[in-house]
């Protein structure tokens, strides 16, 4: 691979690892300060979108579709120690993304899920950090 | 100790569901494998000597963390393995979900159930 196409998975990655942590802190404040949970749902499954595709362009692959990005998560987690954990804390950050578009998780669901998809960015943004 | 009673074992439920999935019933296929999953826990509950009031969400919820409270588990071990359940409970009363997030949401879910049998 030429010098010039790994620069720019390694700018991409860049970008999408600071994107993550942008619509987390953002998906706080919506939550916490304007009790917008919705809202806060939707952002807090982009972060978790974005920590994808931080991690899969340090390997020098960009997922286009969610789709890519899920194929793109399942090679990640045969590679870390807790890897059907963070497939399940995905799952739970996917149930966000329904929740943000249905409103159906009640309070203890939708509590349930945020932790679990704070879980799952967490681990990726050290997944990120680490090989870095 | 009581628990609620549920029709199936978890693994009938598992069998069941992938019958609906070949025949392309993939609503009707997810429910049952969101009850698998309740069945799972009930077996969980039981052979912890936990009191379990229903196999409504926020109650598994509750036995998922009281089971993981005491640390004799890594975190999110059961936490986890709602997920799964729950996303397929979305698509049967909902219809949610695309076909890749189905895969991935049966083929975790079977896993989960699976190995927490294998622990009993």
């Amino acid at each position: 691979m030429s010098s010039s196409r790994s620069e720019q998975y390694r700018e991409r990655a860049i970008r999408h690892e600071a994107r993550a942590r942008n619509y987390r802190r953002q998906a706080g404040l919506l939550l916490q300060r304007d009790s917008d949970a919705d809202c806060a749902a939707a952002l807090l499954y982009e972060s978790a979108k974005q920590c994808i595709n931080a991690v899969a362009n340090q390997r020098d692959q960009n997922p286009g579709t969610t789709g890519g990005k899920v194929s793109a998560l399942r090679e990640i987690t045969t590679e870390v120690p807790n890897g059907p954990t963070l497939m399940q804390n995905w799952q739970r950050a996917d149930r966000l993304h329904i929740h943000a578009d249905r409103g159906n998780l009640n309070p203890a669901e939708f509590a349930e899920a945020w932790e679990q998809a704070q879980a799952f960015i967490d681990t990726m943004l050290n997944i990120y950090q680490r090989d870095a | 100790m009581s628990a609620p009673a549920m029709g199936m074992t978890p693994l009938e439920y598992v069998d069941a569901s992938k019958r609906e999935r070949e025949v392309g019933n993939h609503r009707k296929a997810a429910g049952l494998m969101w009850q698998a999953t309740q069945a799972t826990f009930i077996a969980l509950a039981d052979a912890h000597g936990v009191e379990l009031g229903s196999v409504d969400e926020g109650d598994l919820i509750d036995l998922a963390r009281g089971l993981e409270a005491d640390g004799s588990v890594p975190k999110w071990r059961y936490r986890g393995g709602l997920a799964p359940g729950s996303l397929l409970k979305d698509h049967a009363e909902m219809g949610v979900l695309e076909s890749y997030q189905l895969e991935l949401a049966y083929e975790t879910a079977e896993q989960f159930i699976k190995e927490c049998l294998h622990e009993l």
